[in-house]
């Protein structure tokens, strides 16, 4: 294969990494809405911003509004807190290939692997060698199983999905669904078993269930050919996930804290942590979090609604640019 | 056949809601890769400065693409396409798809893609009526313009 | 049954006896519209929201060969015969239009978008012969297609198309209301992309299309879309297909990214021993 034609999904120019690496956010203040937003118009556009703490949420019980079957009303659009799908273990350091961060480890948001207390997945040895390879040719990827599957517009799978831009939660009666960026995943409540186990999917297998204000969902079934992220942390197709969506009751909040049982890749289990908050017609428009439009009603409060999410036809991976045409799916 | 249900009753003007292009880079708040974002794919030291005639537009989210013919000094014509923000982010910007008629001289300023292509990103395109517009819609587009 | 027109033929008589006979014919009437009534509902059992409205919730797939051919065609090697789904049998194209639309079917083993995964579209993954399922709430109904796993949003409240008309949607911009049990979906804003079956019949970016849903039972959805397309077509014209329920025990969708296909060897997890450095 071409190399010049592979060595292109480079991170961010060195100009920008400086400026990424250097920054550091906390919480934005809230942003108070335009007085009278036109017709069909979003907020201004905004930048992106991030956030380097969170606090933990308590498995407990639910208080908040519900949904007429009973389940907690999340529904909504919500983004993850603290970075993007650059650094899976060191999340606000930037691209992988890049200038290390000038900033001390403790100014920036920790690991997103909570347990175990180090802030890295337990790798098997060759596992960790494999993950390092992929992270080594990320910035230059002379290979195609370098380029990273959401450069071709696949889904970014679990748990990446969490990181990658807002999502929207949509909930019935036994099911919830998490429209994504780039994918969808059905979660089922209703008690019907995971599919068969030689089925792998992108999205993998959901089957969940709630316990007050969290939803415990068993996730089997994953290709795991999404990868966690640009550093190249990776599950084989045996991993078993499972996840706990802890929701703060006064439903702005929640943190995904998802355990990983997979005996072929890692030493033990370990577990994720990510935390999100909710997004609302209110927000800035940032490309990222909010990405959504206010719907056409005159004369009422802006309501937001999001387009159509459609990847391929549209941007022949990532817009004919990070993968040539001619070598794309085509 | 009914009328599709559109609001016929439309705001008489509508403040143009401008991007901001570069703000947070400036501000030093941003990360360093958006959705599609700019740096993954275009090269900040190529800029593109096109002149050339539409041969077809694609008004899609979330990236129009626009598609033009460019003659080079020996007359060989190479098909060029650049991309823009989303068609809502450009109507704020003050363009519609019925401004790029096929055959309509553009001039579009951006950065070449990686790919080494006849791929853009266009950050302001001029059209024959002299009004130049701001198409961009990646956060982290080099504050020096194209 | 008219009731209405039962009472209306009854012959006339003396105005005394006539208005007894008009009483004890209401009383009748009556009885029978709520027995009629409670028949209906008894009988078939729609499913409903709390709100009332029909409830398309499920996984539903058509046994028509709407995609093969929208149009009436004997048996080819690439597709089953079938009278068509078109009211009128023959799509009124305009002529240039004609002549695309045959170039699309002699190239269709190689030219037609499913052949990509790209998304079928509207009304295309209604009938393409691939279960989707509908989740519905007040404010929408969501269709996700096996087929490439797209979703689509038909929103029913009381929202209208976006005011920014340059929109290219894939899947249209689909706005709905009621009209008694009957979903009225007005679809705009389309791409010129996609086709509407495998035989290459097409559209440009001015299709328009209002798709009529109703449930007949519990388990068949009758599906009727008219299409308009002042750029292809002469007039509208009008497709009717009936989508029938999935009840196999435990059925359920099947994520399928098929875009994926062509280069998803290239991600296997990486089993150990396998990569080099």
């Amino acid at each position: 294969m071409n190399t010049k034609l592979l060595s292109i999904l480079a991170g961010a120019a060195v100009s920008i990494s400086a400026v990424a690496s250097a920054q550091q956010v906390a919480s934005a203040p809230s942003q108070a809405p335009p007085a009278a937003a036109p017709q069909g118009a979003a907020n201004p556009g905004g930048p992106i911003r991030w956030e380097k703490t969170y606090a933990a949420i308590e498995s407990g019980p639910w208080k908040g509004k519900r949904l007429a079957d009973g389940q907690p009303d999340v529904e909504g659009h919500w983004s993850n807190t603290i970075a993007n799908h650059n650094n899976w273990t060191d999340p606000q350091a930037g691209e992988p290939g890049r200038k290390p961060p000038k900033t001390a480890r403790s100014e920036r948001a920790p690991s997103r692997v909570t347990d175990p207390a180090d802030g890295q997945v337990p790798f098997q040895p060759w596992a960790r060698e494999v993950q390092q390879d992929f992270q080594h040719n990320f910035d230059n990827p002379t290979k195609p199983e370098y380029i990273e599957p959401l450069a071709r517009c696949a889904p970014a799978g679990v748990p990446k999905s969490f990181i990658w831009h807002g999502y929207e939660i949509r909930q019935y009666p036994g099911y919830v669904l998490i429209l994504f960026n780039s994918g969808t995943r059905i979660i089922h409540l209703d008690g019907k078993p995971h599919l068969p186990e030689n089925i792998k999917l992108w999205n993998a297998d959901s089957r969940g269930h709630w316990e007050g204000n969290t939803l415990v969902v068993d996730v089997t079934n994953n290709n795991s050919k999404a990868r966690f992220g640009r550093t190249g942390e990776f599950a084989s197709d045996k991993v078993h996930i499972t996840e706990r969506y802890i929701f703060d009751n006064d439903g702005k909040r929640y943190n995904y804290v998802a355990t990983f049982d997979d005996p072929t890749v890692y030493t033990r289990t370990w577990t994720a942590t990510i935390p999100a908050k909710r997004r609302t017609v209110e927000d800035e428009q940032d490309g990222w979090h909010w990405e959504g439009e206010v719907a056409n009603r005159p004369g009422k409060p802006p309501l937001a609604e999001f387009y159509e999410r459609v990847c391929v036809e549209n941007n022949n991976a990532f817009g004919n640019v990070a993968v040539a045409p001619t070598t794309s799916v085509r | 056949m009914p009328e599709s249900n559109r609001n016929v009753s439309r705001r008489a003007t509508r403040a143009l809601v401008p991007l901001l292009l570069g703000v947070g880079l400036a501000a030093g708040s941003l990360t360093a890769s958006a959705h599609h974002a700019f740096a993954a794919e275009f090269d900040a030291e190529k800029p593109l400065d096109l002149k050339g005639t539409v041969t077809k537009v694609k008004w899609v989210n979330p990236h129009s693409w626009l598609y033009f013919d460019v003659k080079d000094k020996s007359g060989a014509v190479t098909n060029w396409g650049v991309e823009f923000g989303t068609p809502n982010a450009l109507a704020r910007a003050g363009l519609k798809k019925t401004d790029l008629p096929i055959g309509t001289e553009v001039h579009i300023k951006g950065y070449l893609s990686k790919n080494g292509g006849a791929f853009g990103y266009s950050v302001t395109l001029t059209l024959p009526d002299g009004r130049t517009i701001q198409t961009g819609g990646a956060q982290d587009v080099p504050t020096r313009g194209g | 049954m008219n009731l209405h027109a039962v009472i209306a033929a009854r012959p006339s008589a003396a105005p005394a006896k006539a208005a007894v006979k008009t009483a004890f014919a209401a009383l009748v009437a009556t009885t029978f519209l709520l027995a009629a009534g409670a028949a209906r509902a008894a009988g078939d059992k729609l499913p409903r929201l709390s709100n009332g409205k029909p409830d398309f919730s499920g996984i539903w797939q058509t046994t028509s060969a709407a995609d093969f051919d929208l149009e009436p065609h004997a048996g080819r090697k690439d597709a089953p015969p079938s009278a068509g789904v078109v009211e009128g049998n023959a799509i009124p194209y305009l002529p240039a239009a004609l002549e695309q639309k045959k170039k699309n079917f002699e190239a269709r083993t190689t030219a037609d978008p499913r052949l990509k995964c790209y998304t079928l579209g509207t009304p295309r993954g209604i009938y393409y012969p691939e279960p989707f399922q509908i989740f519905q709430r007040e404010r929408d109904l969501t269709l996700v297609f096996q087929f490439g796993h797209s979703v689509r949003t038909i929103h029913t409240n009381g929202t209208l198309h976006p005011e920014v008309t340059d929109n290219e949607f894939w899947l249209g911009d689909s706005r709905a209301k009621w009209q008694g049990d009957t979903l009225v979906v007005d679809v705009t804003d389309f791409v010129e992309d996609t086709w509407l079956d495998r035989a290459g019949n097409f559209h440009s970016t001015a299709l328009h299309v209002v798709e009529k849903w109703k449930l007949l039972d519990a388990n068949t959805i009758d599906y009727t879309a008219t299409l308009e397309d002042p750029k292809v077509f002469s007039k509208p014209w009008t497709i009717n297909v009936q989508l029938h329920r999935h009840r196999e025990k435990n059925f359920q969708l099947i994520e399928d990214y098929c875009f994926t296909q062509d280069y998803d060897q290239y991600y296997p997890y990486p089993a150990k021993g396998t990569t080099q450095r």
